[in-house]
């Protein structure tokens, strides 16, 4: 059959082009439906009217009404006043009650009375037009028969009727509104049909739409103005005009969405799919900097605020049934005055609405859940600091206080015992027989839930004789004889350390909590964010909580996520609040936050550091002279990472620099520190001649206890240059090390701890093939050919091939020329004249002077490294000699004279 | 016209509304207040511990007052829970009476008060 177009449930018949209306008349081929969509075991299709003056008709009627309602409310409370001022009348100004008492006063028949009876009859029509206005769409009852798919339109035909959904029928008002505003429009323009354009232009007057395009940073009026401009004028004078198959998908889409999720549809859920049916609307959204996927994702953050409203909402009434004191219901419990002194009540904190909602951890929820229920009385959550371990622990008082919870908990308390002031300031025995008490207590109350956070601090505190009994003793035993049950956690280095081979551990069922996956975090930063607007009265776009969760991601590793993404978050918005006007926490904003938190350029490239980073090799050379290759390789991969044009798995850059001693591999390390960075101490230097050994892998990783080098280093200051000075001097070990660095960006400490390398410059030096370039340089050989001897026959000798082949650059410096050699002395020379001008010294440096200097302070083995040990000497000692002698005042000028030896013109007396 | 009419159906509809779907969600709306009522009370969980010692004292005495104690609440809560169903009934009730007797009212506001 022709009409079989059938993509993943999808019907569009071929007959009409999913119009529904073939020569003006429904179309025989598809029952004027035109699109439908088969899924979830029903028919979703659109019916919708298509004459559009009896939808204007429907609209100014709506309209109507609604001026009535105000009417109707204002008669509704009029008989009040009305009575009021009689009553009033009657008793002397409410004197003389007596006067009212009686039936007959109350039947008279005069019009205050009358207004008052009729005001009533206004009651009851409040009543039913509050009732009937306050009823928002339904959601579907879904069919318990189940149905195969249809193959063609006559197998849709066929489906029972329960099995079959008119969207419209359960649109909300607002949304059916809408739709019937852009028929009209359609029908008043004389098109026949209503576009995905014409119905995107009606929905950006919809107050939800503002709210999501001011979200993502955009204006309802530039969108509507640019659709203006398009708006097509047809000739049709007929009087239907029908939803075009875009629109029709683009509704089954929205409702069919919303609907998965268990919640109503909103106005926004069809943005999305009515951008990605619109190649106009796709390119005026994209043009003013927003994308399809942003308008989807914002649609899902007001869904999940709406459900998370709703579930606040639920546990807030169901909370009114948790008992406020320490006892349970039927008051079968003990009162345990010891623990409520070591203790506090985290299901009363939780009625009481003082614990933070724990959002998106159903799973850890279940486990918790199912561990107990599996007949375990004691559980230990192991993660990492800021994981949501307690987090988890206050989900958990808030399930209780709604008592969704298995048979087993309800009706109980969660308890926190302080564990600090348990074991603070007392012996060891009397601990002991503190947590010992507490057990006794919470055993004969019977109604109590015990949380220990940290639990590994009890654990190693011993009693009596050495190791006779350790602390965490006492709570295993009391587990084991089914005295309690409590809920632990611990970090992963503790609980290895301090509860896993104890008997402690083996009576605690342990739960992993790991960092939230990409998703999760999302549905995280959109609470967040809405509980921050809420409270500060600050406003999140879109694009600020996708940033959040980018640099939390990328620039920081400690402490664990979520607490990572929260702490940015939190920050921006009180960076925010410093703003005049609207608190608008934007991209920007973030960013900027972000930039000072962690120190690193991460604001939107402004138009200054645009200058600079195009410039950056002018920028360079001020500090550097010669070498234009290294230079401009270095240059342009700072670019790359300056605008995220880089794999952000891996270093931001690794370069190998070789060449003889001297001729500036250091000292452009140290500018990029300082360029990239912002200061050139921002190096991690170190000497690979001190990493030889067999054992150097565990001075850089560390071993047992003692942190590594290396990775402390980069862990404490993770935006930091790596200088690797004469890489080929390590061990063969240390340079695999580094193979895992280049490759992953990542390395693994003696502690376990995964240190993030992504945010380093990796350059490592080598004097291989030194001596060969010296000797190629002075025969006048080809550079490009020093370069590629160098690679391919000295530096294979001391370094792997798959080492090499990881660097993304190998830069070959040359060795200093005399003019290269003058250049350099001159910046060294205006150095010491910058220190002597803030003396008030004036300096001059004669061409000669300059000339055998450069010559003096170059040797051909060490390059320019003599060079500032010959300044220090004939130069600066000589001027600090005459400056504390008094040979040197204000206003001299110091020359360094043809034999680079040092002059003084004194000035004249004032 | 066609606008009259639509409007029209709207106010029309009302006594419908009122003794079909009107008189349901009154229903409904006091039957679930009824049902928080009862389960604030928690008379149940008081009848079902009637034996059982309060505050986990366990010697002959405390069973003694508990029992007591534990009747005078089960009496006290019942009486509460039935002025509360009593309440829901009358409300339901005066639903469908509400617009009888404000028309009535008028009635004899009009033809048959004193004069």
């Amino acid at each position: 059959m022709a009409d079989e177009n059938k993509i993943n449930g999808w019907f569009v018949c071929e007959n009409c082009h999913g119009l529904g209306v073939d020569n003006g008349r429904p179309c025989r081929n598809c029952k004027g439906w035109g699109v439908g969509w088969f899924g979830a075991n029903c028919w979703f299709f659109v019916d919708w009217p298509t004459r559009w003056q009896k939808l204007k008709e429907k609209l100014i009627s709506q309209k109507i009404l609604n001026i009535l309602d105000v009417l109707i409310y204002l008669a509704a409370i009029s008989g009040v006043i009305v009575i009021v001022w009689y009553i009033g009348q009657a008793t002397g100004w409410f004197i003389n009650w007596s006067a009212v008492g009686t039936v007959d006063w109350w039947i008279q028949p005069v019009w205050p009375l009358r207004w008052l009876a009729w005001s009533v009859v206004f009651d009851l029509l409040t009543v039913y037009r509050l009732i009937k206005n306050s009823q928002i769409a339904r959601l579907p009852r879904w069919p318990d028969v189940e149905v195969a798919m249809p193959l063609d339109w006559p197998g849709v035909f066929e489906l029972p009727s329960r099995n079959k959904l008119n969207v419209i029928d359960y649109l909300p008002q607002e949304i059916f509104s809408s739709l019937a505003r852009a028929t009209v429009r359609a029908g008043q323009n004389k098109v026949d049909q209503v576009s995905p354009e014409g119905w995107f232009g009606v929905l950006l007057n919809d107050s939800l739409v503002k709210a999501l395009l001011f979200r993502l940073n955009l204006n309802g009026q530039d969108i509507a103005d640019k659709l203006k401009k398009y708006e097509v004028k047809g000739e049709n004078h007929s009087l239907t005009v029908s939803l075009s198959s875009e629109v029709k998908i683009a509704l089954i889409q929205g409702v069919a969405s919303a609907w998965s999720t268990n919640d109503l549809p909103l106005s926004v859920d069809f943005l999305a799919p009515l951008i990605h049916h619109s190649s106009l609307v796709k390119e005026i959204i994209y043009d003013l900097g927003a994308k399809e996927e942003q308008f989807a994702a914002v649609a899902n953050w007001f869904h999940i605020n709406r459900h998370l409203a709703k579930t606040y909402k639920q546990m807030r009434d169901l909370a009114q049934f948790k008992p406020s004191s320490n006892m349970d219901r039927a008051y079968t419990a003990k009162a345990t005055p010891f623990l409520n002194h070591y203790a506090h009540d985290l299901t009363l904190a939780a009625k009481n609405n003082q614990l933070p909602l724990c959002v998106a951890r159903q799973k850890e929820l279940s486990q918790i859940l199912d561990a107990w229920s599996a007949g375990r009385l004691g559980i230990i959550l192991v993660g990492s600091a800021g994981v949501g371990k307690t987090s988890l622990v206050y989900g958990l008082a808030q399930l209780m206080v709604e008592e969704n919870v298995p048979s087993f908990l309800q009706d109980k308390r969660l308890v926190e015992v302080d564990v600090p002031s348990l074991i603070g300031g007392v012996s060891p025995e009397e601990a002991q027989a503190n947590l010992e008490r507490i057990i006794v207590e919470v055993n004969q109350a019977g109604n109590i839930i015990l949380f220990f956070d940290q639990v590994d601090k009890i654990a190693g505190l011993t009693v009596g004789e050495e190791q006779s009994l350790d602390l965490s003793d006492i709570l295993a035993n009391a587990l084991q004889r089914g005295a309690l049950r409590c809920i632990t956690t611990a970090s992963m280095e503790n609980y290895r350390k301090y509860i896993a081979e104890r008997s402690l551990g083996a009576n605690l069922a342990k739960i992993d909590v790991t960092e939230p996956d990409d998703q999760q975090l999302m549905i995280m930063a959109e609470h967040w964010a809405s509980y921050w607007e809420k409270r500060w009265g600050v406003v999140f776009t879109y694009a600020a909580l996708e940033t959040a969760k980018m640099v939390s991601g990328r620039y920081t590793t400690e402490p664990a996520q979520p607490t990572r993404l929260l702490g940015v978050l939190e920050g921006s918005a009180r960076l925010a609040l410093r703003q005049p006007g609207v608190r608008l926490v934007s991209e920007a904003v973030v960013r900027e936050y972000a930039s000072k938190e962690f120190g690193v350029p991460i604001e939107q490239v402004g138009r200054e550091e645009s200058e600079m980073l195009l410039n950056l090799e002018e920028i360079i050379h001020k500090r550097l002279i010669g070498q234009e290759e290294a230079v401009n390789m270095v240059a342009a991969s700072l670019r790359r990472a300056r605008v995220e044009l880089r794999d952000t798995n891996k270093p931001i850059a690794n370069f190998l620099f070789l060449g003889p001693t001297g001729v500036g591999k250091t000292e452009l390390a140290k500018t990029l520190a300082e360029v990239y960075f912002g200061d050139e101490e921002a190096m991690i230097r170190l000497d690979m001649s001190e990493y030889q050994l067999l054992g150097s892998v565990n001075k850089m990783i560390g071993h047992d206890e003692e942190a590594g080098y290396l990775t402390e280093a980069v862990r404490q200051h993770p935006f930091s240059l790596i200088l690797l000075d004469e890489i080929e001097k390590a061990h063969s070990d240390i340079l695999n090390l580094f193979l895992q660095v280049f490759d992953d960006g990542r390395l693994t400490d003696a502690q376990g701890r995964t240190i993030d390398f992504s945010n380093t410059i990796i350059i490592a030096t080598s004097n291989a093939g030194a001596p060969y370039i010296m000797e190629a340089v002075q025969q006048g050989v080809d550079f490009n050919a020093i370069r590629q001897h160098i690679i391919d026959n000295e530096l294979v000798q001391v370094m792997r091939p798959e080492l090499i082949n990881r660097f993304d650059g190998i830069v070959v410096f040359r060795p200093l020329t005399m003019e290269d050699m003058v250049a350099i002395t001159n910046l060294q020379l205006q150095k010491i004249g910058r220190q002597l001008a803030e003396k008030n010294i004036n300096f001059e440096v004669t061409e000669q002077g300059l000339a055998y200097l450069a010559k003096a302070g170059y040797d051909p083995k060490f390059g320019a490294r003599p060079l500032r040990r010959l300044l220090q000497d004939t130069i600066n000692n000589v001027l600090a000699e005459k400056l504390l002698a008094k040979e040197l005042k204000r206003r001299d000028t110091v020359i360094i004279n043809e034999d680079g030896q040092i002059e003084i013109r004194s000035a004249q007396q004032l | 016209m066609n606008i009259i009419w639509l409007i029209s159906r709207e106010i029309l509809a009302w006594p419908f509304w009122w003794y079909s779907y009107g008189w349901s969600f009154w229903m409904k709306y006091w039957g679930r207040w009824l049902k928080k009522q009862g389960h604030s009370l928690a008379l149940l969980v008081w009848i079902k511990n009637i034996f059982v010692p309060m505050y986990g004292q366990r010697d002959i005495w405390s069973f003694i007052i508990s029992f007591v104690v534990r009747l005078v609440q089960i009496i006290v809560r019942l009486a509460i829970w039935l002025i509360c169903v009593a309440v829901t009934v009358i409300a339901i009730i005066l639903w469908p009476l509400a617009p009888l007797m404000i028309f009535y009212y008028l009635y004899i506001l009009y033809y048959g008060g004193r004069k």
